[in-house]
């Protein structure tokens, strides 16, 4: 070969060197356009995403509104009674508190609500003789102090001297555990308003 | 004196070419050379101007996309908390409403009853079942007709209703049942 010849040869080669080049340039700016297209779809459709959350706690906030304010009235009280022990101490202070003649206290654990936030109950079975209007004066600042037991069974009969009457009753006291995880997706806010608003102190 | 005396050889003697010269088109090949450089070096500076601008396109909008899933899902913990309290209200407020107290019952009952007229022993039993429900048991003496008819208008004023009523009467005495629902708040 000549050397023009291999000259002209050796121009055509970095020729199509060169153009290769740059069409691998083309085509790396092609895949970043790309790239940058589907990153901005990406980003679109987490916008959208964001709205639709944002939509959806606005509503469930709404809707449950009325219920969470309700349950935060009554979250002092439950919080103040998270074991058994509490709740013993609770219903003891109580009677103290009232001076009334107690004859008999058992306490034991009740059933509360399977996967709920109240699992168990403390069951206090409380027997009493005494005047009956100190009963129940008792009873009413019972209900005033622990606001969240419920009085399951209440009796009373004559009692052996004179006004004294002999009652007896069974207290359920809820055992609050405010770290229980209850998940449940289906939200029923039906009944909020007709409950009642704990007392305040 | 001419200079060609003074020339004693000639070094080089006169001799046709080897072989021909390349054809004329051939010339534009250097000039396709320059072209492609120049044009290379242009489209390079272009396209290299260009990924930088998606480049950075790219990352602003994966900027974007982490924020906005960081919000969404900052959200979505918001709602499950939401949900969560909202469940525990709803247990809470199962309890609450079936813990309306007894003694305002009770003591509607008790100043319900006349002078002619006195308890033996009343009961109050929640349904195990439906705690909401109470079933009311009342042994009195005395005058008990006009009694109970008071005592079931007292209990009627405190807003609860009464259904599956029972009664036996004997002479002065009387045996009552039935179940009470409070109907809420007046």
């Amino acid at each position: 070969m000549k050397d023009k010849q291999a000259a002209v040869v050796l121009l055509i080669l970095v020729i199509l060197g060169l153009a290769y080049g740059a069409d691998q340039m083309r085509k790396r700016a092609n895949d970043m356009r790309s790239e940058a297209e589907a990153a901005k779809v990406a980003a679109d459709n987490a916008e959208t995403q964001r709205l639709v959350a944002e939509a959806s706690l606005r509503n469930i906030k709404e809707e449950t509104d009325q219920l969470r304010e309700f349950y935060r009235s009554w979250l002092p009280h439950l919080e103040a009674v998270q074991n058994v022990q509490a709740g013993e101490a609770k219903v003891i202070e109580t009677i103290k508190l009232g001076g009334v003649f107690s004859t008999s206290q058992q306490f034991e654990d009740g059933t509360g609500m399977a996967e709920s936030v109240i699992p168990k109950t403390l069951k206090a079975q409380l027997v009493f003789e005494d005047e009956y209007s100190k009963v129940m004066n008792w009873m009413g600042e019972m209900e005033r102090l622990l606001p969240t037991a419920r009085t399951s069974e209440y009796e009373v009969r004559r009692g052996d001297s004179g006004n004294d009457v002999h009652i007896s009753l069974v207290l359920e006291v809820p055992i609050f555990n405010p770290k229980a995880m209850v998940i449940k997706p289906a939200i029923v806010v039906a009944g909020a308003s007709a409950m009642p608003a704990p007392e305040t102190e | 004196m001419n200079i060609n005396d003074l020339l004693s050889h000639d070094l080089k003697s006169e001799r046709g070419n080897l072989s021909d010269g390349l054809p004329a088109y051939y010339r534009f090949v250097p000039v396709l050379f320059y072209l492609t450089v120049v044009t290379s070096i242009a489209s390079a500076a272009y396209f290299s101007m260009q990924i930088r601008n998606f480049a950075d396109e790219r990352a602003s909008e994966q900027a974007r996309l982490n924020d906005l899933t960081m919000v969404t899902n900052s959200l979505a913990a918001d709602k499950f908390e939401i949900e969560q309290e909202n469940v525990r209200a709803e247990a809470v407020g199962k309890w609450i409403e079936t813990a309306q107290g007894l003694q305002p019952l009770v003591a509607g009952l008790a100043r319900s009853i006349k002078q002619s007229a006195s308890i033996d022993m009343m009961s109050l039993k929640r349904n195990p079942e439906l705690p909401p429900q109470i079933f009311l048991t009342l042994k009195l003496n005395g005058d008990v007709q006009e009694q109970i008819d008071l005592s079931m208008q007292a209990v009627r004023e405190l807003n609860y209703r009464s259904f599956s009523a029972k009664q036996s009467q004997g002479e002065g005495i009387l045996d009552y049942n039935a179940t009470l629902l409070w109907n809420g708040v007046k």
